[in-house]
């Protein structure tokens, strides 16, 4: 009998696969933060969402524009403003970030509300 | 080395609370300490799993708790909430703080939390080793003198200093706490005092809570606290003094107090691991960074994810069905024969004693024992994927496709395991760390099509649709899926709500190897408390369905010995169709099937067989002995260790073997004649309304059991009702839509 389930399932499993490839291929490069007054402020300031931050280069986390019960899930992770931030992998869904020594994945939505600033660009090797 | 010389009558036990962060290592800290004598819950109306052990020592019994894995003691979410009750509520002799000494600056936001608490606290740093390989070199004796605390070094997966975690307990449970904790700014201080002032002046707050402590969450505004201590006397004016002081602050500080707290204990935490720490590790790629480049990468992701789960899918199936067949082999065969003798020795040869031992209690009891080896290999896997750190990488790969539908990446798993059997699926949602998260996922996983509903969709297929039988059964697998995903979609916007604005905000620990003692301690320990738990609804509705068919309701038949039309079962069948004639299946057989298919969905079949009475006359077998009895339990035995090995290959492959044939002709007949009259011609269109109906109401009590263990009975009966319904209202629009396009 169980002979029956395997093609069935991998049907099952291709269909999935290529749901999931057309959704990266339709939404990966989406790259924006919400359009509102205090978004053109910070941009204004030099600041950038941290969906729109290049990987492997430092940067500093200065603006949480979040809602307040996700404000405390990210202060306890050691995401307060001030904190050095890295992004280590960006693969179009969560940002997986790197802070105070650990991995922390954020939720796309969440990234483009989360402000950080780049150093000065100079001409540093941004791996150093 | 334990020293006992301060050990007075009345402290001759000692209760301790083990906490921490998540990966933190405190699982195996636990299992160090207590060994096997551990007990695996849930905490009293919570979803969250609890643990405890007991350790004895010269004469003392050391309570054990493991508290939730927590970034912090505010209470937003579910572990959070548990683990600070417990503090606060069972005030533990001592705390051990359990801290990952390759990440002390995270670790110790939690640890200070756990210090402003006031209760005796041990520290202890976790990974020794590990920081070592890092090139980290930490002081401990200037971190214990700045926290304030005694420390202890440990490398939990080797066991190296359990002893003195044990003795440092012991110690620190007699000694007053007197930790240093950081100070904040000026203006926060100040409040504090004020604060502290006023819970001084009461007594039956002070003598709950640490002063200090209350009045900064008080001031941080923590809603759960305030409720708490609105509810003491002279709570009510603390409440409003803290509110009104609260603001005042935030005006000075032009920022949320709570917001400055958090900035200040961490800027404080920061400069104490700058003291203490040398040779901090340089900001570059590790290696747990460079696999989560490929494991975690655009295009790689999801596939190999894929792969992982089917992996797992295989394992838990593959693995223990020589070992389901084994245990079924040993019940029916020689367990229920040396029933049989020993009540033929005793005089109660074939009386209804005979029946009831055989048919309802043996055959219960197999009910039970056949989800063991599943519920084993299942556990084994997650316990390895969680070790590892893999999962995380998984619900990081599938977040934003899970998204879609309003579920958490982490909630593919116990989905996925479904399709296998639907009782550790309902375990396995225990990866979901949030409550909401748990339940909406649990109610889901029934819809996922288990193993043992295919064998129903085969014959049905054969029988009414046999040109397109694939087709047939393949869109049987999606309808359940489409039937989940619209479910769920129903549940969020009605009695499941989306927690404000989640946003997913999760912790990838870095790839570790298994522990291979703890994993085994899981499995064991899970497993044990299933069997605890669900086991006596499975054992109840099994007899009850045996107790059914035993009575009889008139004819000639006596107790146990009565055709299955004038039993008991056969009049509740009877009295079903007129529910489901609608459906096009209106037969007292087709319901009889479906009862039984409530206990467990291998039945359904021989159900329809005994009900058409086209049963196989059952080999009775040789008279055999005793001992040829226990040769034959071995050598299947044997058999079943060798065919799990066989399964291994096989696991990643997929096997094309031959269909197994259903060929059951007679059945097949029977079952086309009464459908061809209870649809009035429309044979077709109720046999898939039929496959349908089966597919969508509840896989087996087995599940419902689960879901009470897991989720508590509200949400088992909601699971059990709703899905009878939805099964019902599917198979009636099946059942007219084939109607009417002439099937």
């Amino acid at each position: 009998m169980t002979s029956f389930l395997w093609p069935i399932l991998v049907i099952f499993f291709s269909l999935i696969a290529g749901a999931a490839a057309l959704a990266g291929l339709r939404s990966g490069t989406r790259r924006s933060a919400p359009k509102d007054e205090r978004a053109a402020e910070l941009l204004a300031a030099g600041l950038l969402p941290l969906v729109d931050c290049p990987r492997d280069r430092d940067a500093c986390l200065k603006c949480l524009h979040v809602d307040r019960c996700v404000v405390h899930r990210l202060l306890e992770m050691g995401l307060t403003p001030g904190t050095p931030v890295r992004v280590v992998q960006d693969a179009g869904g969560p940002m997986l970030v790197s802070v105070r020594g650990s991995r922390v994945a954020l939720g796309r939505d969440l990234a483009a509300r989360m402000w950080v600033e780049l150093p000065a660009t100079d001409s540093r090797d941004p791996q150093s | 080395m334990i020293t006992t010389g301060f050990v007075s009558a009345d402290s001759r036990v000692l209760s301790v609370a083990l906490a921490g962060n998540p990966n933190a290592g405190k699982s195996t800290i636990f299992n160090a300490l207590t060994g096997a004598r551990q007990h695996v819950g849930n905490w009293p109306g919570k979803t969250v799993e609890k643990k405890t052990g007991e350790l004895f020592l010269d004469g003392r019994r050391l309570n054990i708790t493991d508290l939730p894995g927590t970034y912090s003691l505010s209470a937003y979410t579910l572990e959070e909430i548990v683990a600070r009750d417990f503090l606060l509520e069972e005030r533990p002799d001592v705390v051990v703080a359990v801290v990952d000494a390759t990440n002390l600056e995270r670790n110790l936001y939690l640890v200070v939390q756990l210090l402003e608490l006031g209760l005796p606290t041990l520290l202890v740093l976790n990974m020794m080793d590990v920081a070592g390989e890092q090139g980290l070199d930490i002081d401990t004796v200037e971190l214990s003198l700045s926290l304030g605390v005694p420390i202890v070094p440990t490398v939990a997966s080797r066991e190296q200093g359990i002893d003195d975690v044990i003795a440092g307990a012991c110690r620190a449970a007699t000694e007053p706490a007197n930790p240093c904790l950081p100070e904040y700014l000026p203006q926060v201080e100040r409040e504090i005092a004020r604060l502290q002032n006023i819970i001084n002046e009461h007594d039956a707050i002070r003598d709950v809570y640490s002063p200090r402590w209350l009045a900064l969450r008080l001031l941080e505004g923590d809603s759960d606290v305030a409720e708490r201590v609105g509810s003491l006397p002279g709570g009510s004016s603390l409440l409003a003094e803290a509110i009104e002081r609260g603001a005042v602050l935030a005006a000075e500080l032009e920022e949320d107090v709570d917001l400055t707290i958090a900035d200040q204990r961490y800027r404080w935490i920061h400069a104490l691991v700058g003291r203490v720490v040398r040779a901090r590790p340089a900001h570059s790629l590790s290696r747990s960074d460079r696999i989560d480049r490929f494991v975690t990468d655009r295009r790689f992701g999801i596939p190999i994810f894929l792969l992982a789960m089917w992996i797992v899918f295989k394992f838990t199936t593959d693995l223990s069905a020589p070992w389901v067949d084994w245990l079924d082999a040993v019940l029916t065969g020689p367990v229920s024969r040396w029933a049989v003798a020993v009540l033929g020795a005793v005089g109660m040869g074939g009386t209804w004693v005979e029946s009831l031992v055989v048919d309802g209690v043996i055959a219960g009891v197999g009910g039970v024992l056949a989800f063991i080896p599943v519920l084993a290999a299942l556990y084994f896997a997650l316990a390895i994927l969680e070790d590892s750190g893999y999962m995380a990488r998984g619900a990081f790969v599938m977040d934003r496709m899970m998204n879609r539908i309003g579920l958490h990446g982490r909630s593919f798993l116990p989905l996925m395991v479904g399709f296998g059997c639907s009782v550790p699926a309902i375990y396995a949602t225990r990866t979901l760390t949030n409550n909401r998260d748990r339940i909406l996922t649990g109610l889901l996983v029934p819809f996922m099509s288990c193993g043992a509903r295919l064998p129903v969709y085969v014959l049905f297929a054969a029988i009414f649709l046999p040109r397109s039988s694939s087709l047939v059964i393949l869109g049987l697998y999606l309808l359940g899926v489409i039937v989940a995903i619209l479910v769920g979609l129903t549940l969020q916007r009605t009695i499941l709500p989306a927690t404000a604005a989640p946003g997913l905000v999760m912790e990838l620990p870095p790839y570790r190897l298994p522990n291979w003692r703890g994993i085994r301690n899981n499995v064991w320990l899970r497993t044990r408390s299933f069997l605890q738990h669900a086991a006596s609804l499975i054992l109840v509705t099994s007899m009850a369905i045996w107790l059914l068919m035993a009575i009889p309701t008139g004819g000639q038949g006596s107790f146990a010995d009565t055709p299955m039309a004038d039993s008991a079962f056969g009049r509740l069948s009877t009295a079903l169709t007129p529910v489901l004639r609608p459906l096009g299946f209106g037969s007292w057989q087709s319901g009889g099937a479906l009862i039984s298919g409530l206990v467990a969905k291998e039945v359904v079949i021989s159900t329809m067989a005994q009900t058409y009475g086209t049963e196989a006359t059952e080999d009775v077998g040789q008279p055999t002995t005793f001992f040829g009895d226990l040769l034959e339990i071995a050598s299947s035995f044997i058999q079943a260790v060798i065919d799990t090995l066989k399964a291994i290959p096989g696991m990643i492959g997929i096997n094309l073997g031959s269909a197994e044939e259903s060929g059951e002709p007679e059945l097949s007949a029977a079952i086309r004649s009464s459908f061809e009259t209870t649809s009035g011609g429309h044979a077709a269109a109720a046999g898939l309304a039929f496959m349908v109906f089966v597919l969508l109401y509840t896989p087996c009590m087995a599940t419902i059991a689960a879901e009470r263990h897991e989720f508590g009975r509200r949400w088992a009966i909601l699971s059990l009702v709703g899905q009878l319904i939805i099964a019902w209202v599917g198979a009636f629009i099946v059942f007219r839509l084939g109607v009417a396009l002439g099937g």
